[in-house]
Order: C-alpha cells, then sequence, then structure tokens
C-alpha cells in the first residue's frame, strides 16, 4: 500500500501474496507512459517508485496510486483467472492444431477416379440420345380414354 | 539514484530486472550515454556517464522505464 509520497514521487509497498509479479509488471506497463517506475524489494514486499513525468500535487499523487493500485488489482485477477483456465486454454489450442494438422495431412483434392475404361468410351450407351437408342415414341391416345370414363361417373355424383 | 545531472549510478534488483533487459536497453540509449554494467549479487549495477546534456534530466528513468518495459 501506499508508503511514502514525497515532492513528486511516491512509494508503495505490495504484498507479494496478494499481488503476484506478474501483476506488478502487468499494471507498471500501463502507467509507463504516465510515470517513471522503478521496482525494487524490501523484505518480503515489493516496492514501486512512481515518479509522475508531469509535476502533481499530493492529492493528485494520491489519485494516481490509487488508480495504480486499481490497476493492479484488474492485473492481480487477469493472473488468477489465466491461471485457473490454463488447462482449458491448453486443450482448445492443442484440439484446434490438432484438427488443422489433420486438414493439412489428408489429400482433399479431388483426384479422378479410375474405374478400369476410358470415359470417352461409353459402353453403357449413357452419352447414346434416347431416340437413337429405342427409336420415335409412339402416339398415346390413353390420357384421353380415361378422360371419357371419368365424366359419366361425376355426372352420377351429382345426382 | 543520485541526481547528478552528467552522470547517475543505477541498482536494479535481479527479482525484478534480467541482466539480458538491461544490455539490450544500454545498447539502446548508447547514443545518450556512456553505459557500464557490473553484475552484482542481487542487483544489476548501471553506471552512466556522460550523460547528453539536453537529455539530463530524463535519460535516467527513461532508462528504467525502457528495462521494465522490455521485462513484460
Amino acid at each position: 500500500m501506499l508508503k511514502k509520497i514525497n515532492k513528486n514521487s511516491l512509494t508503495l509497498a505490495l504484498n507479494t501474496t496478494i499481488y503476484p509479479l506478474e501483476a506488478v509488471y502487468g499494471a507498471s506497463y500501463v502507467f509507463i507512459d504516465k510515470a517513471y517506475l522503478f521496482l525494487d524489494s524490501n523484505g518480503s514486499k515489493i516496492e514501486v517508485v512512481l515518479t509522475p513525468k508531469q509535476k502533481l500535487s499530493a492529492g493528485e499523487l494520491r489519485v494516481l496510486a490509487g488508480d495504480f493500485l486499481n490497476e493492479l488489482l484488474n492485473y492481480a485477477l487477469r493472473v488468477g483467472i489465466s491461471a485457473e483456465n490454463k488447462k482449458i486454454r491448453q486443450y482448445v489450442v492443442e484440439r484446434a492444431l490438432f484438427s488443422a494438422a489433420n486438414i493439412e495431412s489428408c489429400d482433399c483434392e479431388a483426384k479422378p477416379v479410375e474405374i478400369g475404361f476410358d470415359s470417352a468410351s461409353d459402353p453403357l450407351g449413357i452419352a447414346v440420345p434416347w431416340e437413337e437408342k429405342y427409336g420415335q415414341p409412339e402416339k398415346q391416345e390413353e390420357p384421353e380414354a380415361k378422360q371419357e370414363e371419368k365424366k359419366p361417373k361425376k355426372a352420377k355424383s351429382k345426382k | 539514484m543520485p541526481k547528478e545531472k552528467n552522470s547517475a549510478d543505477i541498482n536494479f534488483n535481479k527479482r525484478f530486472y534480467s541482466l539480458k533487459a538491461i544490455k539490450m536497453a544500454s545498447r539502446e540509449f548508447k547514443d545518450l550515454a556512456d553505459f557500464s554494467v557490473v553484475d552484482g549479487k542481487g542487483y544489476i549495477k548501471v553506471l552512466l556517464r556522460n550523460i547528453d546534456p539536453e537529455m539530463a534530466g530524463a535519460v535516467e528513468q527513461e532508462f528504467c522505464n525502457y528495462v521494465l518495459g522490455l521485462m513484460k
């Protein structure tokens, strides 16, 4: 927590059991454009010296410290969640890479199927038109005959 | 960190800063000052000499930030 405020800098002493080093790095990186940061250790605690690039009042320094601690908490949570989800993430990535490797290794390009004869030969005569093969179809009169048969039935049903 | 204008000594705690990052940063800042790096027991000492007078106030702290940025 806030240890001391000097003329234009402040020192924070952070408990390493609450805030992991990764979180300290992350929060420091966010503030790198606003302030000069320097890390040191004091026993089991991490000391962070924050010197704003622009001159700030004591109140503004406290606000800066508060913002830094909030960011630190945010990063500590992120680190915790990241550690919790590590196995799931690894599994998802492995699965994705495995699937991608399978797609690359299989021959998905369409190759001509060998059917034992030349496709141009047409042994079953599929390419021959119906008329050439069986001649012209005969004219069918059946549909008209059926219509005539149906008419008397309709008349009966009206009665 | 002394406040002399044309020289400065910085002690980087090995727990937070790596020698590799410090050397890399020294190479980047070589035009702004003369750097010498001493690898100590718990600390890495960086001596800055002949700091560019135009950048005297900022070189030391910008160097620290740069090293920290390389650590992430």
